[in-house]
C-alpha cells in the first residue's frame, strides 16, 4: 500500500505490540490501517501461479499487483520455510 | 499486455539470488533524495535476510536509483536503532509484529532520514516490476492534495 504522512499521526501506537504471523493474518493489519485514511482503491492483484521463488524447497504464490509494478511471493497459510521448517498457521 | 506481465514474472522469478550477502547494498546510489519524493519502506524480518536481498537485486534490476529514499525495517532483533548502511537507512526493532513497519513509522517519524511525505510500504517477500519506478515518481500526483489518502488494492499487500 501507500500512504501520506498523516496515516502514520492517526494510527499512532495501535502497532506497537508483538504479534505472529497467524494473529497478523487474523487482525489483517493492513485493513485496520485503512482505518485511518481515506482509502483509493486500486486494481486488485493477480494471482500466476506457484513457484519456489526462494529455493528453499517449498512453493509459495506469486500474485502481481498491476498498481504497484509489484509482485507478492506468499507461502500460503504457513510461516518457517526461511527456516527449513515450514508449518501450518492455522491449526497451531 | 496480459503476456507482458506474466513474461515479465518469469524473468523476475528466475532471477532470485539464494544468497545472503548484502555488503553490496553499501554501493547503492543515493538518487535526488529530495524531501518531496516518497520513501519505501520494506518490511522485513531477522529471519528473512534472503527474501530482502531478493527484493533489493530486482528493485535495482528494474532501473530504481534513488536508495537515499529506501528504508528497511528488521523486526526481531535485540536492538533498537536505525542505521545507514551506504546510502540505505535500516531500523532494526525487537518488537516482532509482521508489520513492525507501521509502528517504526511512528516511532521515528521525525527523524530525518524516516520522516517523508509519502510512503510505499511493501514486504520483504515482494520482487519489483520495471513498472514500479514511474509508480514511484508518479506517487504524489495518483495520492492527491491530501496527506490522509491511502493508496490500496483489494487485497493485502
Amino acid at each position: 500500500m501507500a500512504f501520506g504522512k498523516d496515516v502514520i499521526d492517526a494510527y499512532g501506537t495501535t502497532f506497537r505490540r508483538n504479534l505472529t504471523k497467524k494473529g497478523a493474518w487474523l487482525v489483517e493489519m493492513d485493513e485496520i490501517v485503512k482505518a485511518f485514511g481515506v482509502v483509493k482503491t486500486t486494481q486488485n492483484r493477480r494471482e500466476i501461479g506457484d513457484f519456489d521463488v526462494y529455493h528453499t524447497g517449498f512453493k509459495r504464490k506469486v500474485f502481481y499487483y498491476p498498481s504497484f509494478g509489484v509482485y507478492k511471493n506468499i507461502l500460503w497459510f504457513r510461516t518457517g520455510d526461511m527456516e527449513g521448517v515450514p508449518q501450518s498457521y492455522l491449526d497451531r | 499486455m496480459a503476456f507482458r506481465w506474466r513474461w515479465g514474472c518469469v524473468l523476475l522469478v528466475g532471477m532470485v539470488w539464494a544468497d545472503s550477502d548484502i555488503s553490496w547494498w553499501a554501493t547503492l546510489p543515493c538518487g535526488n533524495n529530495l524531501p518531496t519524493q516518497p520513501r519505501i519502506v520494506i518490511n522485513s524480518h531477522v529471519h528473512y535476510k534472503r527474501p530482502l536481498n531478493s527484493a533489493l537485486h530486482s528493485l535495482v534490476s528494474v532501473g530504481f536509483r534513488d536508495f537515499c529514499r529506501l528504508l528497511i525495517v528488521v523486526g526481531g532483533k535485540r536492538e533498537e536503532a536505525p542505521s545507514k548502511l551506504g546510502n540505505i537507512t535500516v531500523a532494526a526493532r525487537a518488537l516482532n509484529a509482521h508489520d513492525t513497519g507501521f509502528d517504526t513509522l511512528h516511532l521515528y517519524r521525525t527523524h530525518p532520514d524516516i520522516a517523508a511525505p509519502y510512503y510505499i510500504y511493501v514486504h520483504d517477500t515482494c520482487l519489483f516490476q520495471p513498472s514500479f519506478v514511474p509508480f514511484f515518481s508518479k506517487l504524489p500526483e495518483l495520492l492527491g492534495s491530501s496527506s490522509r489518502t491511502i493508496l490500496s488494492p483489494r487485497t493485502h499487500l
